[in-house]
């Protein structure tokens, strides 16, 4: 009991420093009112997400909530076409008379899910291979750095929509695949951790049981994707590189700097090395981009919706919701009077995005090293 | 032994209006700066040198302000620099006065080769010297009349629309060649060995060295009447830094210009400099020939300074405490509280910098000065 | 000077490499499809369609066969020329080259404006930004920077498309007027470059005297121009080309100028700036000449990048303005699964971002001398 209150206490005070830095550059932050107003939105959406159940509560027949109910007496009476607010419906409804509001509100839990989970991984998937080719160099790095740039190169829209036309809408995963990953992240974790015995002898296993099953391969089990999914994946495999670019570039800035050395000639393990000195010295830029990213992620997963890849009919997702509505604004006299269809969810995208941006603006001037305490 | 004053600084006051609040970087600095003399600027990191160089100049960046005192320049008539307009600062700078920084790689700009950087100041200030060297070459060679005529013609300002399109469109090669070879020149005189090829390089593929001589051939090309070093040896190799000091010397021998060297390295002070100035936190405590300095300093920074100098055979010595803040700085003596001579005043009042002795100035109520 | 012909050519291997990366990664992706969809990707011509050759082709090309023997296939079947046979309903079924022959043009129309604007704009705003920091111009820009790349880019079409039609009471999408397009027809109009702002002064010029015009099918949805001729066949073009050039210019350029910014507070920061005032220089041309030199160095690949992905296609705008560039061919081939056009999009992205980075690489060799020696 003493020693982990000791622990503590140490960690206590070794964090003090960082408490205060993080202090001042709170404190900055609120000098900026740009900064506020950002927070200011994302709070306004967080809260609407939160309570979304009870701001637009859905229908007591409904199996998934984030799929829009349809006003059916409307629907006798006019099957298609987009009605203007009115008191029943606030927003109006679109195609098929699909509740604007219910879309609206509901799609920011959408928006929210999208660009957190896609942002976080690619955030994990780029952090770990940028890390792995900065620390590492030579070879290593070269090998990696020139996969990146073929990422790159690729036509990121593109390679989304083929991901998710491609994807079938259920992967029947058969266990050597999944092998074969656990065998791809082994190997990682061989060269990143330089594990002790103990943990080496598991990995060792598992890399003998997936080269073993990967001449047999009896068993299958399935996994069902939307469409959302999928375009969250795309948008995942095509968006780790920018992160990766960024902190090989910080990695290799910090290598060389002397207190690395000292814990190096300390006796520190790479792996430890890596967590207690660059990671944390390194992380600030890759907030930044990941918050900007994550306005970004929306702001491509309404494009494809747009296009037609993405949530399906129905769906409450923004970029779902103006999509189904193109053709329905076709002439000027259209646009008059169906302006709601693609107005109001329009307003919702940009102002979450802007939101996120806000922040990620002032995050950069907060964190800019030219201004720090000078 | 009567060199004229070139710059004279009077009761410098710099303040630097900070997040963390008024830093008093400088509270009344003394410094005059003799013709054909080195006068070296010594004193610890931050007690400021820098500042009182830049100030010169008027090159103090934001959030700094020069709040008060006079910087007298004797070429101008005894003018103060601090109150000269924008377009007299500059052409003043470089010409005049120059300046040459720490780290000289640093201080070049990599884009741009060493010639162009050369002969960019050179442009500033010697233009029409240069316009008409070309067409006097020209004209004694009977070639090129029309050339020529356009280098007389834009020698004489000011300018019209026309004369400045054509000046801008021509080739001038015969006015670039002039150029050219004063560069070289320059380069030659700063000892760079090989200068036509030195020319042509970029500041990351100079030595620190060669950067230094290439900084200081820059400073020189305008043949100032002073010259600014601040610590221009201090990341330099030992042997390097020798060659460096010669050269300085030499421009004093040769040219009889005026140095303000700065440094906090006293051996550089003992090679190197005529007279010295001690600045502490902010002041000049004082100022004398660099014999008396060493033999008989007066006051008890400098005498402690100097006995902090590690030698074989002597125990380590060290001044106790530490520089105080300069903000919201200390009432009084600024080195009261690590003085082993403090009394009643030296809380109270600063002490007025005098002259003690002859030619020795000093701030301290030890001798005198209630 | 030799040594940037060699830093040219190093980068060229590598950039022929990521080319190759970006094929395999691509092929990869089409395997995922059945061998008689993908018997499209070698057909040459009209006939091989008409006369179902398919058969034929998968055993002439081992479309049952391993996949490297495919790959090898495929690969000389491209360079070659024969990228394959486009069924799409957009491109109305044509060898997949002459889809991009002729539709690369139009983004190249709406790119010509929107780059050069974008750039220059940036970088002045930047500098300007930079040095007048916290001033008007930086609050204000830093303002529409971040509201405008939060927007999402379908919806400032459909805005701007409302917005036109609202006012002038007429619909501007496509590349020209329908009307236009039946002049074109009926004359035999001869499209030298592609680009229709072109075309139309080149035609007046020497293709004169060619068949009267004819009011066959003519159906016109809001004529802006009436009487038809080569020259207002450019006027007509250019017409349609502003407003997607609006939409691309708001949003890309707040990213050029918060780059160009940060960089020009960076560079005005260095040492050498000292210098440069201390030698006398007026403060213009310290600003100009010395700071901003250094401080292109990394907007001049941000900005390379820039174009590249606006000459690569812009999905979305084209889209939206229904503008017959790549990017909407790409789209609606994806929509369709027409794998032979998704595959030449991708390869011609990649094409196009290779040669754009070597051109950035030899840009930056050229302004800053230390990459050189590398």
């Amino acid at each position: 009991m003493v020693d982990m209150r000791s622990r503590w206490e140490e960690f206590k005070v070794g964090m003090k420093p960082r408490l205060q830095e993080w202090g001042f550059m709170l404190r900055r932050m609120k000098q900026s009112s740009l900064a506020m107003v950002g927070v200011i939105i994302i709070a306004v959406f967080v809260a609407i997400a939160v309570l979304a159940p009870v701001l637009a509560p859905p229908p007591a027949d409904s199996r998934d909530p984030f799929m829009i109910p349809q006003d059916k007496s409307l629907m006798l009476v006019r099957p298609v076409e987009p009605l203007p607010p009115t008191t029943n419906h606030i927003f109006g409804t679109i195609e098929l008379q699909y509740d604007l509001y219910y879309g609206c509100i509901w799609g920011t839990i959408t928006a929210f899910r999208i660009g957190l989970i896609v942002v976080v991984v690619s955030l994990i998937i780029g952090l770990l291979i940028g890390t792995v080719a900065g620390f590492y160099g030579g070879v290593v790095d070269e090998v990696l750095m020139r996969f990146t740039d073929i990422i790159i190169a690729f036509p990121g829209l593109i390679l989304a929509m083929a991901f998710t036309i491609a994807f079938p809408q259920a992967i029947v995963i058969n266990l050597s695949t999944v092998l074969l990953v656990v065998f791809i992240l082994a190997s990682f974790a061989i060269i990143v951790f330089r594990p002790n015995k103990k943990l080496l002898l598991i990995i060792q296993l598992l890399l003998a049981l997936s080269l073993f099953s990967m001449f047999y391969s009896p068993v299958l089990f399935g996994l069902s994707l939307s469409k959302l999914d999928k375009v969250m994946i795309s948008i995942m495999i095509v968006g780790w590189p920018g992160y990766t670019r960024v902190i090989r570039g910080e990695v290799l800035r910090v290598k060389n700097e002397d207190y690395v050395e000292a814990s190096r000639a300390a006796g520190s393990s790479d792996a430890g090395v890596i967590m207690k000195h660059i990671w944390p010295n390194t992380i600030y830029p890759i907030l930044i981009v990941a918050t900007l990213d994550i306005g970004s992620v929306v702001l491509t997963a309404a494009a494809l919706s747009f296009i037609g890849i993405g949530a399906p009919q129905g769906f409450a997702d923004w970029g779902q919701i103006i999509q189904s509505c193109r053709n329905w604004l076709t002439t000027p006299a259209q646009i008059v009077t169906y302006y709601h269809t693609f107005l109001i969810p329009g307003l919702f995208i940009s102002f979450f995005v802007m939101g996120w941006n806000l922040l990620g603006d002032a995050l950069r001037d907060v964190l800019d090293p030219t201004l720090r305490r000078r | 032994m009567s060199n004229k004053n070139v710059v004279e600084v009077q009761n410098l006051d710099v303040k630097f209006y900070t997040y963390a609040g008024v830093v008093e970087a400088l509270d009344g600095v003394n410094l005059t700066v003799r013709e054909g003399e080195i006068l070296g600027l010594v004193g610890e990191t931050g007690c400021g040198k820098s500042v009182t160089s830049l100030s010169i100049l008027m090159l103090v960046p934001p959030p700094g302000r020069i709040e008060g005192g006079t910087v007298r320049f004797d070429k101008l008539g005894g003018a103060d620099i601090l109150k000269m307009d924008d377009a007299s600062l500059r052409s003043m700078r470089g010409k005049d006065i120059s300046m040459i920084f720490q780290e000289p790689r640093a201080y070049l700009n990599p884009v741009y080769s060493v010639e162009d950087q050369i002969s960019e100041v050179m442009l500033v200030h010697r233009e029409s010297e240069f316009l008409n060297k070309a067409a006097q070459a020209l004209e004694s060679k009977k070639r090129r009349r029309f050339e020529s005529r356009i280098y007389r013609r834009l020698a004489k300002k000011p300018h019209s629309r026309v004369e400045r399109f054509i000046s801008r469109f021509s080739r001038k090669r015969q006015f670039k060649e002039e150029v050219r070879k004063e560069v070289v020149q320059v380069l030659k005189s700063v000892e760079i060995p090989d200068p036509e090829r030195v020319a042509g390089m970029y500041p990351h593929e100079l030595s620190g060295g060669m950067a230094q001589r290439v900084v200081i051939a820059m400073a020189l090309a305008c043949n100032p009447m002073m010259l600014i070093a601040d610590e221009p040896t201090t990341n330099l190799d030992v042997t390097v830094q020798a060659q460096i000091l010669n050269l300085v010397k030499s421009l004093r021998d040769n040219f009889k210009s005026a140095i303000l060297y700065i440094t906090h390295d006293l051996g550089v002070v003992a090679q190197v400099c005529d007279r010295v100035a001690v600045m502490y936190a902010g002041n000049v405590v004082e100022t004398a020939g660099v014999f008396e300095i060493f033999e008989s300093p007066l006051h008890p920074y400098t005498r402690a300074l100097l006995e902090s100098i590690p030698r074989p055979g002597k125990a380590f010595k060290s001044i106790p405490g530490i520089v105080p803040s300069l903000i919201n700085p200390i009432s009084g003596c600024r080195f009261r509280d690590r003085c082993s001579y403090a009394m009643e005043i030296c809380r109270k009042v600063k002490p007025p910098f005098d002259e003690v002795k002859k030619d020795h100035f000093v701030a301290c109520y030890l001798y005198g000065g209630s | 000077m030799t040594s940037l012909v060699a830093y040219i050519v190093r980068r060229l291997i590598l950039l022929v490499f990521v080319v190759l990366g970006v094929t395999v990664l691509i092929f990869a992706i089409t395997m995922m499809f059945p061998p008689d969809i993908r018997a499209y990707m070698y057909i040459r011509n009209v006939e091989q369609v008409r006369h179902g050759v398919i058969e034929d082709l998968i055993k002439k090309y081992g479309l049952d066969q391993p996949l490297y023997v495919q790959y090898f296939n495929w690969l000389s079947q491209v360079l070659q020329g024969n990228l394959g046979w486009s069924h799409a309903a957009g491109s109305g079924g044509m060898p997949v080259v002459d889809a991009i022959r002729t539709k690369w043009p139009y983004t190249f129309e709406i790119v010509m404006f929107a780059a050069p604007i974008i750039i220059f704009v940036g970088i002045y705003v930047g500098v300007q930004a930079a040095i007048h920091r916290n001033g008007i111009i930086d609050q204000l820009s830093r303002v529409t920077s971040i509201v405008g790349w939060s927007l999402p880019s379908f919806w400032v079409g459909m805005l701007l498309i409302a917005i036109v039609g609202a006012t002038f009471h007429v619909v501007i999408t496509g590349a020209v007027d329908q009307s236009t397009i039946n002049y074109m027809r009926s004359t035999g109009f001869v499209h030298v470059t592609g680009v229709d702002i072109f075309d139309g002064v080149l035609n007046a010029v020497f293709y004169q005297g060619r068949s009267p015009a004819s009011t066959v099918g003519n159906v016109s949805t809001g004529m802006v121009i009436s009487a038809v001729n080569d020259l207002s066949v450019t006027v007509d073009a250019l017409i349609h080309v502003i407003l997607p050039v609006i939409v691309i210019v708001t949003i890309d350029v707040a990213l050029l100028i918060r780059v160009m910014r940060s960089s020009m507070l960076e560079a005005l920061s260095k040492p050498y700036i000292t210098t440069a005032k201390a030698k006398g220089l007026k403060k213009n041309v310290v600003i100009y000449k010395h700071a901003r030199r250094n401080a292109l160095i990394p907007v001049a690949t941000l900005s390379g990048m820039l174009v590249a992905g606006l000459l690569g296609g812009l999905v979305i705008t084209e889209t939206v303005f229904g503008f017959p560039g790549i990017g909407n061919w790409a789209a609606t081939s994806a929509v369709q699964v027409d794998i032979p056009a998704v595959l030449g999009y991708a390869i011609l992205s990649a094409f196009i971002f290779v040669i754009a980075n070597l051109v950035v690489d030899v840009l930056y060799a050229y302004i800053d001398p230390r990459i050189r020696l590398d």
